[in-house]
């Protein structure tokens, strides 16, 4: 897909070391008033494009959908989903700098975590393996009925 | 709801359905915004991440900064949508334009004692705001900063006379289409518009006020654009099939938009 100029790499940099690649994410602040939250009910974004994350978390919100869990690369989606299993997952196919989510997607299907791919309309065919296939495909940024809609059954 | 608290001068600072997220830590957004028209060094990128932002969330219709004396902060919108509104104070009013995400929406209110508009949010948005104290100290240590932030409002400027020629030079439905254009291109900077589809919470009665028209002509126009196959538009999903043969009907240009 056409990136645009703002790409990733201030963003991953930035963040990368700490394995918690948003931690402005807004759903994550939690504030004293807020009941505990089970991490099963959480959903998992893998999203490298800063605006999109906080796009697609909101319009997430818009529709009840959440709390978002929002991450900007493959380590630190893994780093969590070490102590946590997100009821959904929504990965963004290309992470960046020649990055995928193709091998978290394999660990999610392990896991029997069910994720969508949220890819660009111009992005280019992406090349899976079988056992990948079945998984839906989002055009992103759009269309986030589509994604509740699915998130709903979830 | 927070409440409503009024200053000395009558600003009203709570105008937020949300309470103010504090974030000492700062945020990529102000960075991105920045790289996006100016050539900047590693370690100024780092020092525009490190200043700390208050993070707010606006619901639809909010004013997120308001008409009159100006604070001593700036915002840069990092979500949804906002709009420049000249309120009536007796004279003209009308909407002068749109803030899309990744705009530091009033800069102006950085240099300037008073703000000749409001800034008011469609849609629920989210908004960082930087302290002109920070930004003070900013561009005293990276010049270049302040060169990047004085190239965006002369973008702003850009776009403002843009609109000036557009509206004195095309029919109704060239303008819908000009606007579309640019709502596009601006958003695909940010990545929030890809293969001529985008998202937008402004619906056709908004832009008919942004326009100075009427919401029949506009909703007749869309129509047409439509017919044509150069406009798809369903609620909130907007789609220009295609982008080469709107533009050159709107007569787009986007150089205005370069900084």
């Amino acid at each position: 897909m056409s990136r645009g100029p703002f790409g990733a790499a201030l963003w991953t940099e930035r963040h990368d070391g700490a394995g918690n690649a948003f931690p402005d994410s807004a759903s994550q602040v939690s504030r004293p008033s807020d009941p505990p939250v089970s991490a099963d009910r959480d959903i998992l974004l893998v999203e490298d494009e800063a605006f999109i994350a906080i796009e697609t978390e909101m319009a997430l919100q818009d529709y009840q959908q959440g709390p978002v869990r929002v991450v900007s690369n493959a380590k630190a989606a893994f780093a969590y989903l070490e102590g946590a299993t997100p009821r959904a997952a929504l990965l963004d196919f290309n992470l960046g700098r020649g990055e995928t989510s193709e091998a978290l997607a394999h660990a999610l299907l392990d896991r029997g975590i069910p994720f969508a791919f949220l890819t660009g309309y111009s992005e280019a065919t992406m090349t899976l393996p079988d056992r990948l296939l079945a998984a839906p495909r989002f055009s992103k940024p759009c269309h986030v009925e589509e994604v509740v809609a699915w998130l709903d059954g979830k | 709801m927070a409440g409503r608290e009024m200053t000395e001068n009558g600003i009203d600072l709570r105008t937020a359905a949300e309470e103010p997220e504090r974030r000492p830590g700062g945020s990529p957004f102000l960075g991105l915004f920045l790289r996006r028209r100016s050539d900047l060094t590693d370690e100024a990128l780092e020092a525009l991440a490190s200043i700390p932002v208050e993070r707010r969330v606006f619901g639809d219709g909010e004013t997120i900064v308001a008409y009159g004396p100006t604070l001593r902060r700036s915002c840069l919108l990092i979500r949804g949508t906002a709009l420049r509104n000249h309120p009536d104070k007796g004279g003209l009013t009308g909407i002068s334009a749109i803030c899309l995400p990744g705009d530091f929406m009033d800069l102006h209110a950085y240099p300037l004692a008073d703000l000749d508009h409001d800034i008011v949010a469609v849609g629920r948005s989210v908004v960082e705001f930087v302290e002109h104290d920070d930004l003070d100290a900013l561009i005293l240590r990276h010049p270049r900063i302040g060169l990047a932030l004085w190239r965006e409002t002369l973008v702003d400027a850009q776009i403002h006379r843009t609109w000036v020629i557009a509206s004195s030079n095309l029919q109704a439905s060239q303008r819908i289409a000009h606007l579309l254009c640019e709502m596009e291109f601006r958003l695909r900077r940010v990545g929030l518009a890809d293969g001529g589809h985008f998202t937008t919470s402004l619906d056709q009665k908004t832009v008919a006020a942004i326009l100075g028209l009427s919401a029949v002509h506009v909703n007749r126009a869309v129509q047409e654009l439509r017919t044509t196959g150069l406009l798809v538009w369903t609620r909130q999903s907007v789609h220009l099939p295609n982008l080469a043969e709107i533009r050159d009907f709107a007569r787009f240009d986007s150089t205005y938009l370069d900084g």
